[in-house]
């Protein structure tokens, strides 16, 4: 929303493609190095990166870029990303006790799999199924942001201490269940919510996916944001 | 590796003037996965802030590259989006600033407060009838009036992202 409301302000410096890019690619420094913004963690990165990605996004929007233009990239930027994820994996693993990698590598790692993702994303949409399935649950993703942390796995953080002191078995088995029951919980209290108090769900997922009178309309905004499925963007 | 990808919509998508309707499709595409992303960033598989652990070490490996490491890349991703959507078709004029922003009230200041709230009060119960339980010291490690100023960021302390309801 902050950077929603310094949007007059990113416009004017983004507009100029030559400025703009170079403003861009200022933040994405500043962050990337950790010169100004320090820890990867910290409050000042969170906003530093938000600043970056949400400007770069801005650039690529401004200046008509088209976003599939590494497309036929896709299979190698995943395969980097990938082993670039091993790699840091390994680097943690290295030591008993774990030690963190190098936040330089962290960043580097989010930046390339943004890319890689996004390119990936070609391919899964060669598949029709695969694609409805996605389609059918963006709607909900909003509502399941908003309710797996505070709802869903905070309460759950109960089952990892249990699960500490049972054994590392069960440990296992709360790291696979965990994220399935988030997701479920997640995904089935929207349906029922949707279902039996469409106005509640609607004002909670700020009226993604939310029906009306059973028509699957989205009141006043269909034309701007709407899809026929109730996709928002 | 050339791509063949489908020029139209292979569902039925209404996009928003200016954006490629394939690109927009995509956009819809990616939502949920990125959210899953998300989730398993906030599982809680580590004993501490150090990554020490309780798994094997070749599930350790698996975890930390599944959970903690490429889903790392989902909050960038949708930022990205963000401003390339926040920007399309905007020119900067007084109109353009105040419906992208009240739409942005009504579909997410709105719901994240009311969703903070809920949390709130969820925990001012907990709190009411447990004490200081494990659930709420997680919430807020530095107590609950300086929990609450650090949760929101006031303070600059919220120094973890998933440390509280700054992450909502």
């Amino acid at each position: 929303m902050f950077l929603c409301l310094i949007s007059p302000i990113l416009l004017f410096s983004l507009r100029s493609k030559g400025f703009g890019l170079l403003a861009v690619v200022l933040i994405a420094l500043s962050w990337l190095s950790g010169l100004i913004v320090g820890d990867d963690m910290g409050f000042q990165s969170t906003i530093a990166y938000s600043l970056a990605f949400f400007c770069f996004g801005g650039y690529m929007s401004i200046h008509a870029v088209d976003l599939r233009i590494l497309d036929r990239w896709w299979l190698g930027l995943s395969v980097t990303w990938l082993l670039f994820g091993v790699g840091l994996c390994i680097y943690c693993c290295r030591t008993e006790n774990g030690v963190l990698p190098p936040d330089w590598a962290i960043r580097c790692s989010r930046i390339l799999g943004c890319v890689a993702l996004w390119t990936l994303f070609s391919q899964v949409r060669r598949s029709e199924n695969v694609t409805a399935l996605f389609l059918m649950s963006s709607p909900f993703s909003f509502y399941v942001f908003s309710i797996h942390y505070p709802f869903i796995l905070m309460p759950m953080h109960q089952l990892h201490l249990i699960a500490r002191s049972s054994g590392s078995f069960w440990v296992s088995v709360y790291v696979i269940a965990a994220p399935l029951l988030a997701i479920s919980i997640g995904g089935g209290s929207a349906l029922l919510l949707r279902r039996y108090s469409p106005a509640i769900y609607s004002v909670l997922s700020g009226q993604r996916g939310a029906v009306v009178g059973g028509r699957g309309k989205v009141p006043g905004r269909s034309n701007e944001l709407a899809s026929s499925s109730g996709l928002r963007h | 590796m050339p791509v063949v990808e489908s020029p139209q919509p292979i569902c039925r998508i209404q996009p928003r003037g200016g954006i490629d309707p394939v690109v927009s499709e995509r956009i819809a595409m990616v939502r949920f996965p990125l959210i899953i992303g998300v989730v398993l960033v906030h599982i809680d598989w580590r004993l501490d802030a150090l990554g020490n652990h309780m798994l094997p070490a070749w599930q350790n490996f698996i975890v930390m590259l599944l959970y903690d490491v490429l889903p790392r890349s989902a909050v960038p991703l949708f930022t990205f989006l963000a401003g390339y959507l926040y920007f399309q078709n905007f020119m900067g004029r007084m109109g353009d600033y105040l419906t992208k922003n009240s739409v942005r009230v009504r579909t997410l200041l709105m719901p994240y407060v009311i969703w903070n709230a809920l949390a709130l009060l969820m925990m001012l119960a907990l709190h009411a009838r447990h004490g200081m339980s494990d659930v709420l010291g997680r919430a807020f490690p530095s107590g609950i009036p300086q929990g609450l100023i650090e949760a929101f960021g006031f303070s600059g302390g919220a120094q973890h992202s998933n440390s509280g309801l700054f992450a909502i």
